[in-house]
């Protein structure tokens, strides 16, 4: 399993989140989770980057951005 | 502190005359504007041409709905809201947002069409600029005519894959605006992309596999 930096997984915007689970809910992987009310990326490593996250949020707290780039 | 040698340094202006960096010098204002900051608002009235010193900025327009639809991308040594200028009364046909930070030059109407009138130089790379923004609608009409949804994002993709270093990243909303559909078909057409072999999705990666298929597509 590929192992994710931060840097590869999608930006959440902790001052729009409301929390809602929203999010969690879409994820096919089950990189997220709601813990005490606050936003929690628990599997960063399972993240494949699908963008579901993004779609599903009603804030537009989540940004999923693609480089688009020629193979090397 | 807006000088001659700032506007020598913008591709737009540099073969400009000393005499014509000095009239617009003392025609215009520099203002700075954060990302994600909106410029102008389409519909409001139009009172100034403007001119990308730093930054990019998006040219759009957007439906009742909120669908937004990115008619431009403008950087630096680029002009916007030059077109409405030349009406009485003008509207702004567009909204303008700063994607990145940007410093904008701004020359407000009577003295763009003054420099216009008096400055031949400048009123050439003007009607220049006027040339490629053309050619370039002339492309989207055709593009938005001619061309399948699946057929735009080829072509987005392999445009934005040309661009190397230089290109930015995109959300797949981003993108939808960019090529005149919503979200959730570009998501749909990506993972046929994907599944036809044409792109790999790597992490945050869309990496063009088949040039010579994709291209194909872009004529579809």
């Amino acid at each position: 399993m590929q192992s994710n930096t931060l840097e590869e997984l999608p930006a959440f915007d902790m001052q729009r989140c409301n929390h809602c689970g929203a999010c969690v809910l879409v994820c096919p992987e089950g990189v997220l989770e709601v813990q005490d009310e606050q936003l929690a990326i628990v599997h960063p490593e399972a993240c494949t980057c699908c963008a579901a996250c993004e779609a599903a949020c009603p804030e537009n707290a989540i940004r999923c951005e693609f480089e688009i780039t020629w193979d090397d | 502190m807006l000088s001659i040698d700032v506007l020598k340094k913008s591709s737009l202006f540099s073969g400009l005359l000393p005499a014509t960096l000095q009239s617009i010098c003392d025609s215009s204002s520099i203002k700075q504007y954060p990302q994600g900051a909106t410029v102008l608002l389409e519909g409001d009235p139009a009172k100034a041409a403007y001119f990308v010193l730093v930054g990019e900025v998006k040219i759009y327009r957007m439906t009742v709905e909120g669908r937004e639809q990115v008619l431009a991308r403008m950087g630096c040594g680029q002009s916007f809201n030059t077109v409405p200028l030349f009406h009485v009364n003008p509207i702004q046909h567009s909204s303008v947002e700063a994607v990145l930070e940007s410093i904008l030059l701004s020359i407000p109407q009577k003295k763009f069409l003054w420099l216009l009138q008096t400055c031949p130089d400048f009123g050439f790379i003007m009607l220049q600029d006027f040339a490629t923004r053309l050619e370039k609608l002339t492309d989207m009409v055709e593009n938005f005519a001619l061309h399948s949804v699946r057929g735009r994002l080829a072509g987005f993709l392999l445009t934005q894959a040309d661009l190397g270093n230089q290109a930015r990243r995109f959300t797949q909303d981003e993108i939808a605006r960019e090529i005149g559909t919503v979200r959730d078909v570009v998501g749909r057409l990506l993972k046929s992309f994907v599944d036809d072999g044409l792109i790999r999705r790597d992490g945050r990666r869309i990496v063009l596999l088949d040039q010579v298929r994709l291209e194909t597509e872009a004529k579809l």
